[in-house]
This record gives structure tokens, C-alpha cells and sequence, in this order.
């Protein structure tokens, strides 16, 4: 009977087989790698080499990340992050895509992405064309142009004449120190024609034009301007015709193009209502697109040999405020790809009016295009196409999506909008096992025992009745599918799992964008909302807090309130109220509740959602007012807010970071026990903040730690020598504080290099001593509360951090791992926090009582270790901020970054104790259990009978 | 997987027991008196034997050591359940030296033999405090001690958004 009860026992065993070990790298983890929103003119389709019959999307970005796409997939091929700067030009050369960001020109192997070579110079890059022998011609801000080699980047000649002849009146004269030089001169674009090269500058308000010859590096004519009183916005530059150079005058009512080397410009008047122009052109054929708020439509015109433009036709208007126009040259023909809002595509031939194609889109909504780049292959019937379109939208709050239309069909799309994620909030999802008796259990807690026990007993006798049989059935495929270890499958719509690895993070973009993601299921986008109108500017968040179960609440800082259901994006409440808000916190009410308290900008609070009655005790707020000084605010439960304390940095130092203790910070334990069983209680003070303010005259930083309640110092150091440029990060958990800074020069006693400190706080610096309050049950800050009793250690550390979260558990009862953002695509490393341990003793091994304290020797280096890396091989780009939120598990802890990609993951750093291992040898087990049940009964009659021999022997 | 009942044994033949009292009744019967110093004597044989134990069981768990394995904790529990088990049989432990006349007499050998099957429980209890088994310092009652609760609330203040 037991061995039976047994097996009944094993799928017990088997459910929980699922956890957090090394061989679970790619398991639990997701990364989804962004580029960001493609710049117009640097997208284009290109063949990685001459040979290729495939091309790939080429896109640079405004996060200046140049990146293959396979258009086939969506997925990336390569990437590289630029350094980031405003100007971002990239070209396709033969076998090499080019690209300048900043001061730097670098061009990379087309088809793997391996830089080939790199040259940096002094100016910023203005514009790069490849020449037809595949050269490199840069135009400079200082009105030089370059050209470099395509091998070696080496420079070949440089043309420096553009000051000296852009105005007549004013002579400079180059090479020596003194020379003078024409600052309105303002260099906008270069173009390639056959042998030579266009300079178009505006100087003195006029448009002018340079003509240099391409393989002398000589000015060929002299320097002739070609407008009158031009406005010249740069985007107006050609999209993918390096031979055509447009502008427009009158305030933008005017565009005019020239095809070069014409000097002819062709002027087409732009309608009142026009929002934006887009002037496209292949060879000879150019495109005029115009875009009102409520329709777009374009025209086709045609240069003809002497340079002279001439309307072909007009395309009819359609609605719908974006849209994008693509053109692309295939078999002597060009094509005119125009994607609509909606997604539809039509086919025009440039020489004719009437549409080749149209292609309807099924499989999506709205795409709001923005600007697109196309390739048309004309089947050989020569009535149908193969279109592929790949469009960058700008929907409102998500700008750069982007989607791959092939014939009608969404191919793929990439959430590219989602660099730009700003803030987040976690999301608790439902317990499917509670919730649906959750009134039933309320129910029971409110009847007196003898009925709640009545009432859980029937019950339970229903839900035999009714989940019963179902359970038995499934019951054989359980046992089996804990055996074939397949994974259990993640839940969907608003259940977790059974671990509570699946939560829905919610975050909102710079371009007020809302979106859920579900971290459980690799990133999913369960639901998007947008918190701005077309055509608004969303003015950035205050506040995005869970404000009951599935609701999220989002203050937006220009003065709204927009309430969400969390798990399926409907908008459930919007208030909109004045002003514009400083800061917020969320608050719990005597009632159990939460609301959201809000400074505005006139110092006022109020309490939202509005209109809402809660009872909450005075709360203190703290705000940063300006670099130099930090204000504690008491909001009383009248919504009466007072200033209590302002804190002021000694001259010269100015404030960057604030950093506060999580909301969410359980402490197992109130005290440390040391190897002797004594106890160093630890300072908790759930008010505490870390202010970090830098010195740049002096090269100091320093930290202080500040009570918020009452705005007493609680700690305060200083490092000299410190290098004010690099970030100095801190984060505070339980009763220590964890920053790093770069110690420059080597001041006395300190070495070169990224440091980081630890100070840990306890209430007295004797054993089993509790401080100037001893027994006291409760604590004000008010009242004396006393100064802790500060440990510090400090930490070389071989890399930048950019940001520090600590995992975050349940009870808190798990050790804690420090979590370090590295700069580029280092990913994130994990420190124990027992590594940084102010405790380890310096220079002599643990005693007896230290050893088992857990405390080894001091080491000064924290090496990284490869193994650390949470990211593991994952190469993550971007990434400005890392989150934690406990899991059901005790032991894990799920860990959410953005900021640039998206990652998500699971760490347990006290290894997963609550969870067997994906390794346990369930099939060894039970062999085992049935193997001895076997013997034993084979072996039960031969004991019986030696036993009964036995005493007949005697 | 023990039988529950055994099976039906045949009545084994003929004993061939010895008697267990066999040898010891060829005796000359002692006085009253001579008896009764016998049974003391016998008795504060019984009461000493502890202390013969006492310095074996100290070696012993000295010799264990004093981390927390089956074989200390074995030895530990025995320490506490033999003389527990002694004190609460003393009645009946000399009860067969124990008539009229001895009766008063007996009561210094029972209080020695108290005692000294206390004397083992405190070595015990010595064991298992070097264990580190007693509550006696500040962390074993930690757990029990709160955090101090603040009579001020602080709100933690909105972190999400990063310096743009």
C-alpha cells in the first residue's frame, strides 16, 4: 500500500522540477536586440557584396547603431554601436557600408559588419558620399571636404577652398595660424555626379555651389550661388539621388531642385496646409511627396538631359496624414512604392500614371508610415512584382517601428520604438488557484470558525466534484511530461505561472508610448497605449506606480493621470489637471489602499486618482530642486504641503544622483551574527537617501547619507582626486549603501581606476548593542534617532558601472547579488553582496570566529568573472537601467533591463535551494524506490524462514 | 515489510533449560542484620556505577567534537535518555534492597545515585552547549526582536524616469 501511495506522491516531485542553473542560459533568459528608429536617408536596400544575389536592409539609426537586417526574417545580421552623436550619415559602397558619426568615418564589411577601417579628424562630419570608384568623399563642418581611400581610409586629397570662394569680399588665407575666416559660410551637402563633386553651402543667404573635380581634388569652376534668399532646412537634401540638391525659399513655401551638374533649379509651390516634404529621386526621375495632416499625395517630375524638370503626372491624394514614398530602379524601369497608414501599397511606374499594383494589407492595423525604402524585382510575366517595402512608422508614443510589407503581407515587424523606454513598473499577475475563490476565501475569514469550517468543507467536497475527475485524467501525462523534462509552458492572459516567473512589466517610451511586457514569455508586447494625440509632444513621465491589483496608474508630467488595466491596455480612468508636476510618490491609506501623491510645479499636492476619498498619515517627500539643493516636503493628510528641510551642498559641489531604499526592501534579519554568536545590529532607517554631488574644480566627490525625514546627515565622505566626468553611481539597500566613482589621479593612498565602496550601517559599534534607543519599540527621526556606526570598504573594479540594482527577493531571506550595468556591450555583471563586505579582514587570513562568519581574506581587485555575467554571451546594446522584482520563489529573484535592448532574466543568488534542479535524476529515483520495493518483497519470505531456522537451532 | 503475525510454530520439545537459579541456593542463611548490610552494599554498588561512566562519557564527547553529525548527536541524546531513564526507574532499581529496615538507610545511596545520574545529564547538557544548542547568546533570540517601527513615513520617491 505504501509503495503505491508512493507513486501517487511522485508528480508532487515531478511539478517542481524547474529552476536556475548554469545549463539554463538561453532558458530563462530573453534579449531582444533594438537598433532604434532608421534615419531616412541612411535605410536603404543593398547587396553586402557584387556578387550577391540577396541584399540585405542597411539602417542607421538616431541611437547611432548601424545594423544588417536579413529582410527575409527581421532578425539582425550585424550591428555596431557608433559613437553617439547628432549627425549620423551612413552610404553603400561596394562591398562596404560607410558610415560617419561625429568626428569619425568608419566603414564596415557589408556582409559581416568587421570595421575595415576607421578615421577620425577634427570637425564634425556634415555629409559622406561614395564616389563611383567607391571612394569616400566627406564634407566637414569647417567646409573641407575629403576624400578618403576605400582600402585604407587614408585621406587622398583635401579641398580646402570653400571659404576663400564662397564670398567674394573675404580672402583667407590657410596654413599659417592667422587666418580669417567667413563664419556664416555653413556647408549642407555634397553630391557625386561622374567625375566630379558638388559642394552646396549657404552663405550670406545664399545657396552656393562648388564644383571639384573628382580625381584631382581642384575646384573645376568657380564657386556660383543658385538661389536667392533660401531657407535651406538640411533634411531637404536628396534621399537616394546623389545627383539632385533641393530647397526651399519663402519660408518653405518654395521647393526648388536642381539636377546637378545643371544650375537650372525647378521650383514647385507647396500648398499652405503642407506639414511636411519629401523630394525623392533615382537618376533622373524625382519625386515630390507632400504631407498634410490629413492626406498625402505627390509628383512625379523628370529631368530631361539639359537639366530641366518637368511634371510627369500627379498622384491622387489619400488620406491619412503619414504615409511613405519609395523609390527603387529595377530593369531600366523606376518604380514609385507609396505605402498608405493602413498598410496598403501601391505600385507606380514613374514613366506612367496609372498604378501597376496594389496590394492590400490583411494582417495589421495601422502603421503610420514615416519614411520607407523599397525593392521591386518585375517578374518575368511582366505584370506582376515582387515588392518588399521596409517601412519606419510613427505612430504616436512609438516612433521608429518597423515593418517589412512584401506584396501586401506583413512579413515582419521590429519594435524598434522601444529603445527609447524611459520607465517602468512591475505587474503582478493572478494566482489562477486563488483567484477565482478569492470571495470565498474573504468569506471564510469572516464567519466564526465552526461556519467557515463548514463552508470550506463543502467547498471542497464542489470542487472534488468538479476539478476532480479532470485531475485524475490528466494525471498519467503529468507524471509522463515530468519525466520527458520538456519544460512546463509558460501560462497566458493574465495568469502567472505557478513559481511567479511570469510578470508584466509596463513601460513607457521618451515618446509617450505605453507598452506591457511580458517577462515571463520572452519579452512578448502583450498590449500597447499611447498617451499623447498625434502630432503632441509628450512631456515625459513623474510617475508610473501599480496602483491596485492589474491597474496601473501614469502621471505624466505635463499634468494628466492615466489609469490602465494592466493586463489587457484598457484605459480605465484619464484626469487632466495644472500644472506640470515636480515629483511623485506612492502612498498606502489607512484603508489598505494606494494613491499616488503629486507635487506640482505651483507646490501644491494633490492626491490621484482625484476625487477619491483616502485617509493617509502625513507623508515626507523628497525633491530635487536644482543641482544645488534637494528639498524634504511634508504633505499632511489635508494635502497641505510644507518644505521641512533643504539640504546644500558646500560650495562648488553639485548634485547628480539621489538614490533612495526600494520600496519593495524586506530585511529577514534585524541584526548580523558574528563568529562568536553576538550580534551587530544593523541600522535600518527606512528614510534614508544617498545624495552624490561632484566637485569638478577640486576633482571630488562626495556622498552623503541623509535621513529624508528630518534632513539630519547621517554619514557623509569625500574622495578627492575623482574624475567628475564619468558617472558615480550609488544604490542603498537594507542597512548599506553601494556607489562607484573613477578615482583619477593617483592621489596619496588611492589607486587609478573605477572604485567601488560599500558603507555598511549598524546602530552601535558594540557587540549585541542596540544603541542610544536599546529597547525601543518605535523611532523618530525626529526624536534623536542617533548616528549609525559606519564600516566602508573600498573596491578597485576593472570597468564603468552605469547603473546598480540589487536582486530582490520575497522575504529577503536569500543573499543579495549587486547587479552592475557595464558600459557597451559588456552586459551585466553580478557581485555577491558578501564579496563587498566592509567586515573581510585586510591583510591576514579569517580567523576561526571570521571564517565562520563567511568573512575571507580582503582582496582590492574584484576580477570579473565571466560566469557572473548575466547576460552571459548575449551581446546587449544600450542599456541605461536594470529592475528586480521578487519571484513566488524565495530564492529568485526576475530581472528586467532597458534602455537601449531589452533584457530579462532570473537570478538566484543563493543558487536555486527551493527548486530541483533541471539535472535531478528523476528516473534514477524512481528506479531506485521500485528496484528496492521489488527486493524487498522478493526478499521478505528468505529473512522469514532463516528467522524461524534460527530458533529452531538453538 | 515485517510480518505482522508469525506463523504457527509447533511447542518445541522437551526444555533442556538449566535453571537460572540453579547454582546460587547452597547457602548458609545470613542474619537480618547481615542481609541487610549485604543489600546496602549491593545497593551503593548500583548508586556509584554512574561516576565509573562518567569520566568514559566525558572523553567521549570530548573526543566528538562539537559540530552537529549523526554520530555526536547519537552519543548527545543517549547521554540525556539513559539517565533519564535511571531517574525515573529509582524506585524500582532498589527496590529489592529496599525492606523496613533498610529503608531509611537507603535514602543516602538514592540521593548519590540522583545525583550522579544528574551529574551525566549536566554533562549533557555541557555537550550541547559546546554544540552550540542553548540559547544563550544574543543571536539565538534575534529572531524574536523587531525592527523598530518609525514613527514618521517617508514615501520612496519615483526613480523610473532617468535623466533624460
Amino acid at each position: 500500500m505504501r509503495f503505491f501511495s508512493g507513486v501517487l506522491l511522485l508528480p508532487c516531485f515531478v511539478a517542481s522540477v524547474l529552476g536556475i542553473f548554469k545549463d539554463d542560459a538561453y532558458h530563462t533568459d530573453w534579449h531582444i536586440p533594438l537598433i532604434g528608429p532608421s534615419l531616412p536617408t541612411s535605410t536603404f536596400f543593398h547587396q553586402p557584396n557584387q556578387d550577391s544575389k540577396a541584399s540585405l536592409i542597411y539602417s542607421l539609426t538616431d541611437r547611432s547603431i548601424l545594423a544588417a537586417i536579413n529582410p527575409k526574417d527581421g532578425e539582425l545580421v550585424w550591428r555596431q554601436q557608433l559613437k553617439e552623436s547628432a549627425v549620423n550619415v551612413a552610404r553603400a559602397g561596394n562591398g562596404v557600408v560607410v558610415s560617419a558619426t561625429g568626428t569619425s568615418v568608419s566603414s564596415f564589411n557589408a556582409g559581416n559588419g568587421r570595421l575595415v577601417w576607421e578615421n577620425a579628424f577634427s570637425q564634425n562630419v556634415v555629409d559622406l558620399r561614395i564616389t563611383p570608384a567607391n571612394k569616400v568623399a566627406v564634407l566637414f563642418a569647417d567646409g573641407v571636404v575629403r576624400l578618403l581611400d576605400d582600402k585604407s581610409g587614408d585621406v587622398a586629397w583635401e579641398w580646402r577652398e570653400l571659404d576663400r570662394c564662397a564670398d567674394d569680399v573675404l580672402v583667407c588665407a590657410y596654413g599659417d595660424a592667422n587666418f580669417l575666416r567667413n563664419s556664416t559660410d555653413v556647408p549642407l551637402s555634397l553630391h557625386v555626379t561622374k567625375s566630379t563633386l558638388t559642394v552646396a553651402s549657404q552663405s550670406l543667404k545664399k545657396l552656393w555651389v562648388s564644383t571639384i573635380d573628382l580625381a584631382t581634388g581642384k575646384s573645376t569652376s568657380s564657386t556660383t550661388h543658385i538661389s536667392t534668399a533660401a531657407d535651406i532646412p538640411a533634411k531637404h537634401q536628396a534621399h537616394h539621388g546623389d545627383e539632385l540638391l533641393s530647397w526651399t525659399e519663402e519660408s518653405g513655401r518654395t521647393l526648388k531642385f536642381v539636377a546637378l551638374p545643371s544650375t537650372t533649379p525647378a521650383s514647385v509651390a507647396i500648398p499652405n496646409d503642407v506639414v511636411e516634404t519629401v523630394l525623392l529621386s533615382s537618376k533622373d526621375d524625382v519625386v515630390v511627396h507632400f504631407k498634410t495632416h490629413g492626406e498625402s499625395w505627390a509628383h512625379v517630375y523628370k529631368v530631361d538631359a539639359k537639366g530641366v524638370a518637368s511634371e510627369v503626372y500627379a498622384v491622387r491624394p489619400r488620406l491619412g496624414a503619414h504615409s511613405a514614398i519609395s523609390l527603387n530602379s529595377a530593369g531600366g524601369k523606376t518604380y514609385l512604392v507609396w505605402t498608405l497608414p493602413n498598410g496598403e501599397t501601391v505600385l507606380y511606374d514613374v514613366a506612367k500614371e496609372e498604378a501597376l499594383a496594389s496590394y492590400t494589407l490583411i494582417n495589421a492595423t495601422e502603421i503610420d508610415p514615416r519614411h520607407s525604402v523599397s525593392e521591386v524585382v518585375p517578374r518575368p510575366d511582366g505584370t506582376s512584382f515582387a515588392v518588399r517595402t521596409f517601412v519606419s512608422s510613427a505612430a504616436p508614443g512609438f516612433v521608429g517601428d518597423s515593418y517589412l510589407i512584401r506584396n501586401g503581407e506583413l512579413a515582419w515587424s521590429r519594435k524598434e520604438s522601444l529603445v527609447s523606454v524611459v520607465a517602468s513598473t512591475w505587474i503582478e499577475l493572478l494566482d489562477p488557484s486563488t483567484e477565482e475563490i478569492v470571495e470565498e476565501l474573504d468569506a471564510e475569514t469572516h464567519k466564526s470558525v465552526g461556519a467557515a469550517y463548514v463552508h470550506r468543507v463543502t467547498r471542497h467536497l464542489n470542487e472534488l466534484s468538479l476539478y476532480g475527475p479532470a485531475w485524475i485524467q490528466a494525471l498519467p501525462q503529468r507524471i509522463l511530461g515530468g519525466f520527458v523534462n520538456k519544460g512546463t509552458e509558460m501560462p497566458t492572459g493574465k495568469w502567472r505561472d505557478f513559481f511567479g516567473f511570469r510578470k508584466f512589466v509596463i513601460v513607457i517610451t521618451a515618446e509617450g508610448g505605453v507598452a506591457a511586457i511580458d517577462v515571463g514569455r520572452n519579452g512578448e508586447v502583450v498590449w500597447q497605449a499611447s498617451l499623447v494625440n498625434a502630432g503632441e509632444k509628450f512631456r515625459g513621465v513623474s510617475g508610473i506606480y501599480e496602483v491596485r491589483k492589474g491597474h496601473v496608474g501614469i502621471v505624466c508630467t505635463g499634468g494628466s493621470y492615466v489609469e490602465y488595466n494592466a493586463f489587457d491596455g484598457i484605459e480605465v480612468l484619464k484626469q487632466d489637471f495644472t500644472p506640470s508636476v515636480l515629483s511623485t510618490a506612492q502612498v498606502d491609506t489607512q484603508g489598505g489602499k494606494k494613491i499616488i501623491i503629486a507635487l506640482l510645479s505651483n507646490n501644491k499636492a494633490i492626491a490621484l486618482p482625484m476625487g477619491v476619498d483616502a485617509e493617509f498619515d502625513s507623508v515626507h517627500l523628497t525633491v530635487k530642486d536644482s543641482t544645488r539643493s534637494i528639498k524634504g516636503i511634508r504633505v499632511s493628510p489635508n494635502l497641505i504641503s510644507s518644505p521641512t528641510w533643504t539640504f546644500v551642498p558646500p560650495v562648488g559641489e553639485s548634485i547628480t544622483t539621489i538614490e533612495g531604499r526600494p520600496a519593495h526592501d524586506p530585511v529577514a534579519s534585524i541584526g548580523r551574527v558574528l563568529g562568536d554568536r553576538s550580534v551587530m545590529y544593523k541600522y535600518l532607517n527606512q528614510h534614508m537617501i544617498v545624495i552624490s554631488t561632484v566637485n569638478p574644480t577640486a576633482a571630488t566627490a562626495s556622498i552623503y547619507l541623509i535621513d529624508s525625514v528630518s534632513g539630519s546627515i547621517l554619514h557623509s565622505a569625500t574622495h578627492a582626486a575623482v574624475d567628475v566626468t564619468q558617472p558615480i553611481v550609488a544604490t542603498v539597500s537594507e542597512n548599506w549603501v553601494i556607489y562607484s566613482y573613477f578615482s583619477d589621479e593617483a592621489a596619496e593612498g588611492t589607486a587609478k581606476g573605477y572604485h567601488l565602496v560599500v558603507l555598511e550601517l549598524y546602530e552601535s559599534e558594540f557587540k549585541n548593542d542596540r544603541g542610544s534607543l536599546a529597547d525601543a519599540d518605535e523611532v523618530s527621526s525626529f526624536k534623536g534617532a542617533g548616528k549609525p556606526h559606519v564600516l566602508s570598504q573600498s573596491y578597485v573594479f576593472p570597468s564603468a558601472v552605469k547603473a546598480f540594482a540589487v536582486t530582490d527577493t520575497k522575504q529577503g531571506i536569500t543573499s543579495r547579488d549587486i547587479l552592475a550595468l557595464l558600459p557597451g556591450t559588456q552586459g551585466i555583471y553580478s557581485i555577491p553582496k558578501r564579496v563587498l563586505d566592509p567586515r573581510r579582514p585586510v591583510g591576514r587570513e579569517p580567523d576561526a570566529a571570521e571564517k565562520e562568519e563567511g568573512l575571507f581574506i580582503y582582496t582590492p581587485v574584484i576580477e570579473i568573472d565571466p560566469k557572473s555575467i548575466i547576460t552571459h554571451k548575449r551581446k546587449v546594446m544600450g542599456l541605461k537601467k536594470v529592475v528586480t522584482t521578487p519571484s513566488q520563489l524565495e530564492s529568485t529573484s526576475i530581472v528586467f533591463a532597458y534602455g537601449g535592448d531589452l533584457f530579462g532574466t532570473r537570478v538566484a543568488p543563493s543558487l536555486a535551494f527551493d527548486v530541483l534542479g533541471k539535472g535531478f535524476g528523476k528516473i534514477q529515483l524512481v528506479a531506485t524506490v521500485v528496484g528496492l520495493t521489488i527486493a524487498s518483497f522478493m526478499v521478505a519470505p528468505m529473512v522469514r524462514k532463516k528467522q524461524i531456522n534460527a530458533r529452531w537451532s538453538l | 515489510m515485517a510480518p505482522t503475525h508469525p506463523p504457527k510454530i509447533p511447542p518445541p520439545p522437551a526444555p533442556h533449560w538449566k535453571s537460572a537459579k540453579g547454582g546460587a541456593v547452597a547457602a548458609t542463611p545470613a542474619s537480618a542484620s547481615e542481609t541487610d548490610d549485604l543489600f546496602l552494599k549491593k545497593a551503593w554498588e548500583i548508586a556509584l556505577a554512574p561516576a565509573k561512566a562518567i569520566p568514559m562519557n566525558a572523553i567521549m564527547m570530548y573526543m566528538s567534537g562539537n559540530s552537529l553529525q549523526i554520530f555526536s548527536i547519537m552519543m548527545t541524546v543517549m547521554l540525556f535518555m539513559n539517565p533519564i531513564k535511571a531517574l525515573s526507574a529509582v524506585g524500582s532499581t532498589f527496590s529489592r534492597y529496599d525492606n523496613e529496615r533498610t529503608h531509611a538507610r537507603l535514602w543516602p545511596v538514592k540521593l548519590a545515585f540522583i545525583a550522579l545520574q544528574l551529574a551525566t545529564i549536566a554533562l549533557g547538557i555541557w555537550k550541547v552547549n559546546g554544540m552550540g544548542l542553548l540559547p544563550t547568546t544574543r543571536s539565538d533570540w534575534l529572531a524574536w526582536e523587531r525592527e523598530r517601527q518609525p514613527l514618521e513615513y517617508s514615501a520612496p520617491i519615483f526613480q523610473g524616469a532617468f535623466p533624460q
